[in-house]
């Protein structure tokens, strides 16, 4: 979004403020803007704004897990859970909307920081599904992550 | 008589200059309005996500007429 003078007087100065909506940027990120008046050469001139937004929580290697198998085998994925911040980050709980189909387990690896999340298929007939764990935390800016789990699972 | 047609000639040749360069500096000087932005790049320091990412830009007008703002698009 930008925010502009609309007139200038000769000799006069006026500003132009970008705002970036950090919620839609991950990691590093380059943004352009392009300034068009009635400059006598009829030149635009390009802005150019660069940064690095940071997740307060990401999951490692990514927020999804695919569970491919055949009934009644151990079919089992896992992610970690890592806390971006300085202080510790605790896991309040964890919700499942399947649970049916899916049991998890979470231990700490590095306690406040680092937690490793298990997701075990305990489907009782074959079939595919689409699962969601929401995990809650006591970080106010991230109170809940989601973690989707593909099932794929075939009859032995 | 040959001194005086010396002074003559650099008279007139001094003339000469004098409104050649009075024209050629009248017709580099342009009209119009001109901008200028001193800096045109800004680096924000690592923020997480959510956190606020705005940034001012100052701008010039160095010409002699007003200077009209149309439009900032970005991408």
């Amino acid at each position: 979004m930008a925010r502009y003078v609309r007139v200038i007087p000769p000799g006069g100065r006026g500003e132009i403020t970008l705002t970036i909506d950090s919620n839609t940027v991950r990691g590093e990120f380059e943004k352009k803007a392009v300034v068009w008046s009635d400059d006598r050469s009829g030149m635009s001139v390009e802005l150019h704004l660069r940064g690095q937004v940071k997740p307060h929580v990401s999951f490692d290697p990514g927020g999804f897990i695919s569970l491919w198998g055949a009934k009644g085998e151990a079919v089992r994925g896992r992610v970690e859970i890592i806390n971006e911040h300085e202080t510790p980050l605790k896991v309040i709980g964890v919700d499942n909307d399947l649970p049916d189909r899916v049991t998890w387990r979470l231990e700490e690896v590095r306690p406040g920081f680092v937690y490793g999340l298990e997701v075990e298929d305990i489907s009782e007939k074959a079939g595919d599904y689409t699962a969601h764990l929401t995990i809650r935390t006591d970080n106010p800016k991230k109170p809940r992550l989601t973690l989707t789990v593909r099932g794929e699972i075939k009859e032995k | 008589m040959k001194r005086g047609n010396q002074i003559i000639s650099a008279t007139i040749t001094s003339f000469f200059l004098s409104f050649l360069s009075y024209t050629t500096s009248y017709s580099a000087r342009e009209e119009g309005p001109a901008i200028h932005i001193e800096q045109t790049e800004h680096t924000f320091p690592t923020i997480f996500e959510g956190e606020e990412l705005a940034h001012t830009f100052t701008l010039y007008n160095r010409g002699t007429a007003d200077l009209h703002i149309r439009r900032v698009t970005h991408s």
